[in-house]
């Protein structure tokens, strides 16, 4: 029986992978709700059961996990989460904090409890020049947070490149973008928190207060504190200069790329694909002496070629193999549809540089890679794992998509090294020395219809490249929930596991995505 | 009538190809006032995907601006989100008794306002203006620089009844299309109206005020850097492929500052909004 809205490969046999823990049954509800109105904040919580406004949260950009929350609550303040939080660990009621919902295992999606939306704080409270810092409440939209700063000619250090994230779920997370190289993570840039804890304690930390919490909640996964607020680095906006090269081969590109991150040869540096056919490398500067040294020194050392030197190259390549035009096709129109997306000439200023290039790449990454089902399973490896993981990560997405792209970027590690606990089981492998690299694999989803199973089978794939190879994973809390034993090491979990069974008794918050 | 009416009908399409991916929350300034999910594009139709029902969306559908800031941020192309919106409108309309206060009372929309009715230009301007002598004067002033009252009709529309999902938007633009029909060109000032139109005489050559008096060498060369030029949102953002290019080039050429952001989608003054 043919029906209209599953996959051809569906209900054939394929073994189901679990993707959605078993929801919570409801034990302990109304005593939390009640609890919760008789609270010293009780009277402006409110917890919508409503199911118009819980459906809102029923997945998230991943779209392969789904869980109905039993009530949803906007809190206005970190006393409210606290009052919430208290309440939960009393009663036994999960809670799921949500910010932009950009996980795409499940980790910000309610199976039964409490999801928390996040989005109603989202005030910026302080910008301060002497000390180049902004304080803002967690749940903003890292795009307000680069409008607020930008009326003040200011900007971010290094924000995700997907803007509809917000700042808390980020820096539990990593957040990394094409100037990772050079700042970090997002998450590095995070100089204080405002934390409510598991058992309702608002505590501020840093790395000189309250220590130990800071770095358990920075790159956390939301498993150690919420996020409330955060004191971030900041820094003078400019526009940026991008030059783009081409190559044909993925190995040479990643070299190259390895050359600049490694060599700190320019301020953003990354590598987009369409399979591993057409492989550019951009590379882009903050300041005309940053660029014209890059031309002058480094640009001769690249393997890439000029726009029309890969136009021909790729001419005579398809020319000797006709029977591959179709793929011939899809990069000719991926390269009319895409670019034009990527040099709009309202974002560009007279001098041909680019303003506002996250806002710009945010909005093309979902017009041309967005779906319901976001399927990006990133590894993250050291400077010498970075082109066998990825050569093998490529060879996996050719068995299972005919048209996919990849993304790689440098990552800083900050410090000298010697206090890196905050690294600990996060996205940043621990095999890399000065610098990781993350590579994200993403099928074309317009071109092809899959299974839930099919993609998830894709992603566990990738995952295992990392496991087999001693790496990690990016991003995704809830693969790690499956995977942190054989990626980390039963020593590093069983110890990460108690600190949490210690901060958070009755195992409450955020539950299913790591523990 | 044309074709477009069949889209005038609340169908699944309009909110199943909703990928969630919040970009309509960017510029919303319903949700940047209240960070409130539910009451945006996204909220809306990923409450429909789950089987929610008009009348439990009222108040998000009550407080949009129809500022179209949505539209050019949305992925999915030709993104009719206003459209949508004006159609819940009036489906919750007509399963309610009572509306909030600012709901207005019906219009009659037919005042013809001055000028050659059956000229080549017909301008709408968006109220009606027979009251107010500053707004008649600034209509001469307009009817002046597009060529004169024996070239232009001017015909006062008043829309808020279509913004508030209280009209069918065939039966209240009926006079309305029937005075343009002897135009070649029309110009009009409220964006929902132009929105209207558009989907009905494709034919026509229908640009915004904004839009005409930019395309006016006397008028681009009067703005300055230290000017701000407040680009009306609703006509802008539910045309802003095509707009964007004029607007940059104005914007490049004379220095002059404007109410666009990150995304160069218009920021509402919320002053023409019913709420």
């Amino acid at each position: 029986m043919h029906l209209d809205n599953v996959a051809p490969d569906s209900l054939r046999g394929v073994p189901r992978v679990q993707t959605n823990p078993k929801r919570w049954d409801g034990t302990g509800w109304e005593g939390f709700k009640k609890e919760l109105k008789q609270s010293k904040a009780g009277l402006e919580l409110q917890v919508s059961e409503a199911m118009a406004d819980r459906s809102i949260f029923v997945t998230d950009a991943g779209g392969l996990a789904y869980g109905m929350p039993h009530g949803i609550l906007r809190p206005g303040s970190a006393d409210d989460i606290a009052a919430v939080l208290k309440a939960a660990q009393k009663h036994k009621v999960p809670v799921t904090v949500r910010g932009g919902g950009l996980g795409t295992e499940g980790e910000a999606v309610a199976f039964g409890g409490l999801l928390i939306d996040m989005q109603s704080l989202n005030r910026v409270i302080a910008i301060d020049r002497k000390t180049m810092t902004v304080r803002t409440e967690a749940g903003i939209f890292w795009h307000h947070l680069a409008e607020e700063l930008r009326r003040e000619g200011l900007d971010y250090l290094s924000a995700p490149l997907n803007f509809t994230s917000t700042v808390g779920g980020v820096l539990g997370v990593g957040g990394v973008d094409i100037n990772s190289a050079k700042f970090g993570c997002s998450a590095d840039q995070a100089l204080a928190l405002k934390v409510v804890t598991p058992t309702g304690e608002v505590v501020e930390c840093s790395a000189t207060e309250n220590k130990e919490l800071f770095d358990r909640v920075i790159f956390g996964y939301g498993q150690f504190g919420v996020i409330a607020e955060a004191v971030l680095k900041i820094r003078p906006f400019t526009p940026l200069k991008m030059h783009y090269y081409y190559y044909s081969s993925l190995r040479s590109a990643m070299e190259d790329l390895r050359l600049i991150v490694e060599g700190e040869l320019a301020d953003y540096s990354g590598i987009l694909t369409i399979m591993d056919k057409a492989i550019t490398l951009l590379v882009a500067f903050d300041t005309d002496e940053a660029e014209n040294t890059f031309l002058e020194h480094t640009e001769i050392r690249l393997r890439g070629h000029g726009e029309l030197g890969f136009a021909l190259r790729s001419a005579l390549y398809y020319g000797l193999r006709p029977w591959r035009f179709k793929e011939a096709l899809f990069l000719a129109e991926r390269r009319f549809t895409l670019f034009p997306d990527l040099q709009r000439s309202e974002h560009m200023d007279k001098d041909g540089k680019v303003v506002d290039r996250t806002v710009l790449f945010s909005r093309a990454v979902w017009r041309h890679w967005g779906d319901k089902k976001m399927t990006i399973p990133d590894i993250s490896t050291g400077e010498d794992d970075f082109v066998e993981a990825v050569m093998r990560g490529n060879e996996v997405c050719k068995k299972y998509f005919k048209y996919y792209t990849m993304y790689c970027v440098g990552i800083k590690k900050m410090g000298d090294g010697s206090d890196n606990a905050r690294y600990e089981m996060s996205c940043i492998s621990e095999r890399a020395k000065r610098f990781a690299y993350g590579c994200e694999f993403e099928p074309v989803a317009e071109k092809e219809a899959h299974s839930r199973d099919y993609l998830q089978r894709f992603k566990n794939e990738i995952y295992d490249i990392a496991v087999d190879t001693g790496l990690c994973c990016y991003r995704f809390g809830g693969m790690m929930r499956g995977y942190i034993r054989r990626l980390y090491g039963d020593e590093v979990v069983d110890r990460h596991r108690l600190m949490k069974k210690k901060a958070d008794p009755a195992s409450v918050l955020n539950k299913n995505t790591v523990f | 009538m044309e074709e477009s009416i069949k889209v005038d009908v609340l169908s699944g399409a309009e909110y199943r190809t909703c990928r969630g991916c919040g970009l309509c929350l960017l510029p919303c300034p319903v949700f940047k006032s209240t960070g409130d999910i539910r009451k945006t594009a996204h909220g809306r139709k990923k409450a429909l995907q789950w089987g929610a029902d008009i009348p439990e969306l009222a108040e998000a559908i009550d407080e949009c601006i129809l500022c179209a800031a949505c539209e050019p941020v949305c992925p999915v192309d030709n993104n009719d989100i206003t459209g949508f919106t004006l159609r819940q409108r009036r489906a919750l309309n007509k399963r309610r008794d009572s509306r909030p206060d600012w709901y207005p009372e019906l219009a009659d929309n037919n005042n013809v306002k001055q000028g050659n009715t059956t000229g080549e230009v017909a301008l709408i301007i968006d109220k009606d203006s027979s009251s107010d002598a500053a707004l008649a004067g600034l209509i001469d002033k307009i009817v002046s620089l597009l060529g004169g009252t024996r070239k232009v009709g001017v015909f006062c529309f008043d829309s808020d009844a279509l913004e508030a999902g209280l009209a069918e938007p065939d039966e209240a633009l009926k006079s309305l299309i029937g005075f343009t029909e002897n135009a070649r060109r029309i110009v009009a000032t409220g964006g929902t109206t132009i929105s209207h139109l558009r989907k009905r005489l494709s034919a026509k050559k229908i640009a915004s005020l904004g839009e005409t008096l930019l395309a006016m060498k006397e008028v681009t060369e009067a703005l300055r850097p230290d000017d701000l030029l407040v680009i009306d949102s609703r006509a802008f953002n539910n045309d802003h492929k095509r707009l964007i290019r004029l607007y940059d080039r104005v914007i490049k050429d004379t220095g002059v500052k404007t109410n666009l952001d990150l995304n160069r989608v218009a920021i509402p003054t919320g002053a023409d909004s019913l709420q």
